[in-house]
């Protein structure tokens, strides 16, 4: 008994220089993170705003930028279909956002709470159809889609993408949705809720950092997706911003209008990535305390 | 297997009930027509000849000549390195990051709002990226390299056979970290703190407490992110096309490239969906050998 409590005493020294070299790990771990992250899209910002010709005529990069110009910008916006690229490009991504987050949370939902007759076939048949080509996959839409008379249309992109896209999302919230107890949505029935409201008020906010990765999973596919866009239309003026951009990039157009497109087409995500970052933040404190 | 018991107790309302069906039934068509469809379709494709115009039977015909094909045990042998490696990089990283961040000190969050930016950057983009970071006169790294005095002149990280496939894995890594580190990172934060305090309590060090807390809690999420990430590499297509195109060489030739050129430089369609089906019966059979050996009851759900 004095024997454990001596152990304990010593014990307890050397922990918390442990804990020091855990901080200072966790650190550099950090550090390393940001670097990794951060430097790569610090070098597209900096050559989009250069002058035209600036990275081949001297040779050097600077690392602090001696002149800014707004030049790659302006010829981009005033010369190019690049406004039209990014309105197309916003109408795809919203709507995949919607329709694929509403699908992976119904069918999420769906999974967890209901027993039904196919309910394997149907779960490994989701997994089935992440196992093949994407490639393969896209001439017979190509064909659906030309049947259906909706080719060069957004609404198709939107309906292939989804399709692309649930297999992954459909998991993810299946897996959300395992996590919170039944007991949970019982108590509202007890208390009069009905189903509906039980899953609004009391399932939805809980799995909502899970609906949010799947927003975010949803807008990433829609905003990003080059081949099926490619395939499915046809009409310059419905393009993408990515088919956009490799449209405007086969013109042998040097790094900085490369850059300067690379930067358009992240704007939205950034500012994406802000606005969910608030959502991401829920929870974070829990582990401070330790 | 309690919650569902408790789920069949209750019944839906009767409106709700209709509105249900109804959503059923679009969603069943809709998985119908945009999943069931084009599968069966590419199977069907990887029978036949001429598969557009006037369609043949040539049983597995189409199969015995990808097999055959002079790219084809290269395409494989590239995918598998591509795939294994990426997952696993990204999927490290993704948990080293992930666990750093849970730590909860000052820079995680920033960190973790800056790790969201490369998985959000279209692919276009990604692949300019690098190739101006590798370039051998312009590029960042070949300066910071040289300057560092690891290297007397700058490398064609694209466009040399040794260091192409490392600069795709790089690339490719770099965005699909994040991936992971998010679904990990949402998956730590639902552990209970109260845990790690008795731990710390009875005086467990970092690693035990990683393996006896941290480790049985993230286990199915984190085989889970290696399966499915796993499986999307090896269908992997737009990153590899954009930057290298399968080359130099051939050396960054994957199969769903290979696909790419067999329907669309070639045009055999019917080729294309057989090296196709072909890759999705290994990933199946490969799929079945993860989830046996891992315990499936636990991983699997179904």
């Amino acid at each position: 008994m004095i024997a454990a409590v001596a152990d304990a005493v010593t014990d307890a020294v050397p922990q918390r220089t442990l804990g020091r070299v855990q901080r200072t790990l966790t650190y550099l771990v950090i550090l390393l993170m940001c670097l990794l992250t951060a430097v790569p899209l610090y070098v597209m910002l900096l050559v989009a705003f250069q002058p035209t010709g600036a990275v081949f005529s001297g040779g050097d990069l600077h690392i602090i930028p001696q002149t800014i110009s707004f030049e790659n910008f302006t010829e981009l916006l005033t010369e190019t279909d690049a406004l039209t690229y990014t309105y197309n490009s916003i109408v795809v991504t919203v709507g995949v956002m919607v329709l694929a987050t509403t699908i992976a949370c119904i069918s999420g939902y769906i999974l967890t709470r209901f027993e039904f007759r196919g309910k394997t076939a149907f779960s490994r048949s989701i997994l089935l159809s992440y196992m093949f080509s994407g490639i393969v996959l896209a001439v017979p839409f190509y064909i659906l889609f030309q049947s259906l008379g909706l080719l060069n249309s957004h609404f198709a992109l939107v309906l292939g993408l989804t399709a692309l896209l649930s297999p992954l999302n459909i998991w993810l919230m299946w897996q959300y949705f395992e996590t919170v107890p039944i007991s949970l949505e019982e108590r509202a029935w007890i208390e009069g809720a009905s189903r509906w409201r039980a899953v609004r008020d009391v399932v939805l906010p809980i799995a909502r950092p899970g609906i949010v990765t799947a927003a975010i999973f949803s807008f990433s596919a829609g905003w990003n997706n080059f081949l099926l866009a490619q395939i499915v239309l046809s009409d310059s003026e419905m393009y993408t911003l990515p088919v956009g951009a490799a449209l405007l990039l086969g013109r042998d157009a040097g790094w900085e209008t490369a850059m300067s497109v690379s930067v358009l087409i992240c704007i939205p995500p950034f500012l994406i990535a802000l606005f969910f970052q608030r959502y991401l933040m829920l929870g974070i404190n829990i582990g401070e305390s330790g | 297997m309690r919650e569902r018991l408790g789920a069949d107790r209750f019944r839906w309302e009767s409106p709700v009930l209709l509105l249900g069906k109804v959503a059923l039934a679009l969603f069943v068509g809709f998985a119908m027509l945009m999943w069931l469809f084009p599968i069966l379709y590419g199977f069907w494709a990887s029978v036949h000849e001429n598969v557009v115009a006037s369609a043949q039977f040539v049983g597995l015909g189409n199969y015995a000549d990808v097999i055959a094909h002079d790219l084809f045990w290269k395409a494989l042998n590239n995918t598998v390195v591509f795939a294994v490696v990426t997952t696993l990089t990204s999927v490290g990283l993704g948990l080293l990051f992930a666990l750093a961040v849970n730590q909860g000190i000052r820079g995680g969050s920033l960190a973790r709002t800056l790790i969201l930016f490369p998985y959000l950057i279209p692919t276009v983009v990604i692949a300019f990226l690098w190739q101006f970071m590798l370039n051998q006169n312009t590029g960042v790294v070949n300066e910071l390299l040289v300057g560092l005095g690891v290297l007397d002149e700058g490398i064609r990280f694209f466009g040399t056979t040794e260091w192409a496939m490392p600069a795709v894995i790089a690339m490719s890594t770099w965005v699909y970290a994040a991936f992971a580190f998010f679904i990990l990172l949402a998956q730590l934060q639902s552990i209970d703190g109260a845990l790690y305090e008795r731990a710390t309590v009875e005086g467990a060090n970092a690693w035990e407490k990683f393996r006896d807390i941290t480790y049985p809690h993230i286990r199915t999420t984190l085989l889970l992110v290696v399966f499915l990430r796993g499986i999307w590499l090896f269908n992997h297509f737009d990153l590899i096309f954009i930057a290298t195109r399968g080359g130099p060489i051939n050396e960054t030739l994957t199969i769903p490239l290979l696909i790419y050129r067999l329907i669309f430089r070639e045009f055999s369609y019917g080729q294309g969906a057989a090296l196709g089906s072909l890759l999705f019966f290994l990933l199946a059979v490969g799929a079945v050998v993860y989830f046996k050996l891992l315990d499936r009851g636990e991983v699997g759900a179904g």
